[in-house]
């Protein structure tokens, strides 16, 4: 390990979470020239511009929270990346499919493709455990 | 339980005794009005500061009993709701005619008389209406902590949403302050300016924050 002042402990009001860090390559016209991450099983290029579906290799009890952004080496068309869900079925929804919708949004909110070359950084983040208290 | 093989149980970080808080909310109408949340941690999300609705109450001349009329919608524009007496027309028709010319800036008759018959020339007109903070909700979270770490919002609609991006609105001391003292933490919805987010709109909230004092060494 390379510092010794890393903290191992991280607290959370949610039990067994689960991070998952991903990366989607672009290609012409968006689509997805590769992706990696562990848990990732899958992410395909919509047809609609700038829409995503990801897909994870496992089922979990709750989806939390997921972070996007894209990197690039000039800022490009995409200023927002929505995620594509009904908040009411959401997690129904994902825990039956393992899976995402993200959209790709310009400076309009307009369906956007990143440019060749991009890449989306992705966090998503679980829960394992079928506790929880504070599940609405 | 679910499955999932090859997890790995230790996280590190530079800082210490972190806490994260994961929440959900949805907007229930096109005013950013919270129709409900949930979250370890949260203790609650609601609008900063609700649209108020432009309203009447009283009497004017030629009248003899109050009569109250409110707005339709939310916000400034009912304040511009203007019923001008003929000395012939009762308050209905003159409601109906405002209607009638102003289908999308409406109000109703809420109480009273509405047979009553102003005046010619009074102006019953209706005020108080604001569009509070446009777009902007407030957080407060169950307990205090030393530091802000992260605050971050994910937008979660079926269609394309109108908001584009959600910044936490504060200061960055105000906002460190906040989590000490239990104040609300302030995010406003953006496309580039104020936007209230349509209804039904999701909210997905991850908050980390550090529960002790000490700082992280540097290096």
């Amino acid at each position: 390990m390379a510092n010794k002042y890393l903290n191992q402990f991280q607290l959370t009001y949610e039990r067994d979470t689960v991070t998952i860090y991903g990366t989607i390559n672009i290609g012409a016209s968006g689509a997805v020239s590769s992706f990696a991450g562990g848990g990732v099983s899958n992410v395909v290029k919509e047809s609609t511009d700038g829409q995503y579906t990801i897909s994870f290799s496992n089922e979990f009890s709750r989806f939390l929270f997921l972070r996007t952004q894209v990197v690039s080496l000039t800022p490009g068309a995409v200023v927002a990346i929505q995620l594509l869900e009904d908040p009411s079925t959401m997690q129904a929804d994902i825990k039956a499919d393992q899976a995402v919708v993200i959209q790709c949004l310009d400076s309009s909110a307009m369906a956007a493709n990143p440019a060749e070359g991009d890449q989306i950084e992705f966090v998503a983040i679980f829960r394992n455990s079928s506790i929880g208290p504070f599940d609405a | 339980m679910p499955t999932a093989p090859l997890l790995n149980q230790f996280q590190y970080t530079y800082e210490r005794d972190t806490v994260t808080i994961y929440g959900s909310a949805v907007t229930a109408d096109n005013f950013c009005n919270i129709a409900s949340f949930q979250g370890g941690g949260i203790e609650s999300i609601s609008v900063t500061e609700p649209f108020v609705t432009a309203s009447f109450t009283g009497q004017v001349d030629g009248m003899t009993t109050d009569v109250t009329i409110i707005a339709d919608t939310p916000g400034t524009p009912g304040n511009t709701i203007t019923l001008t007496g003929d000395g012939l027309s009762d308050i209905s028709s003159l409601l109906s005619a405002w209607n009638i010319a102003n289908p999308s800036n409406t109000a109703t008759v809420t109480d009273g008389d509405d047979s009553q018959i102003p005046d010619n020339l009074a102006i019953i007109q209706l005020s108080g209406g604001s569009n509070g903070t446009p777009g902007q909700f407030s957080v407060v979270l169950s307990d205090v902590f030393n530091k802000l770490l992260e605050a971050e919002v994910a937008i979660v609609k079926l269609s394309v949403s109108n908001t584009l991006d959600i910044q936490l609105n504060m200061s960055a001391s105000d906002a460190q302050t906040a989590v000490r003292t239990g104040d609300a933490l302030l995010f406003q919805c953006t496309n580039g300016g104020d936007i209230v987010p349509t209804a039904g709109t999701g909210l997905m909230f991850r908050i980390v924050c550090r529960n002790t004092s000490l700082n992280a060494p540097n290096g």
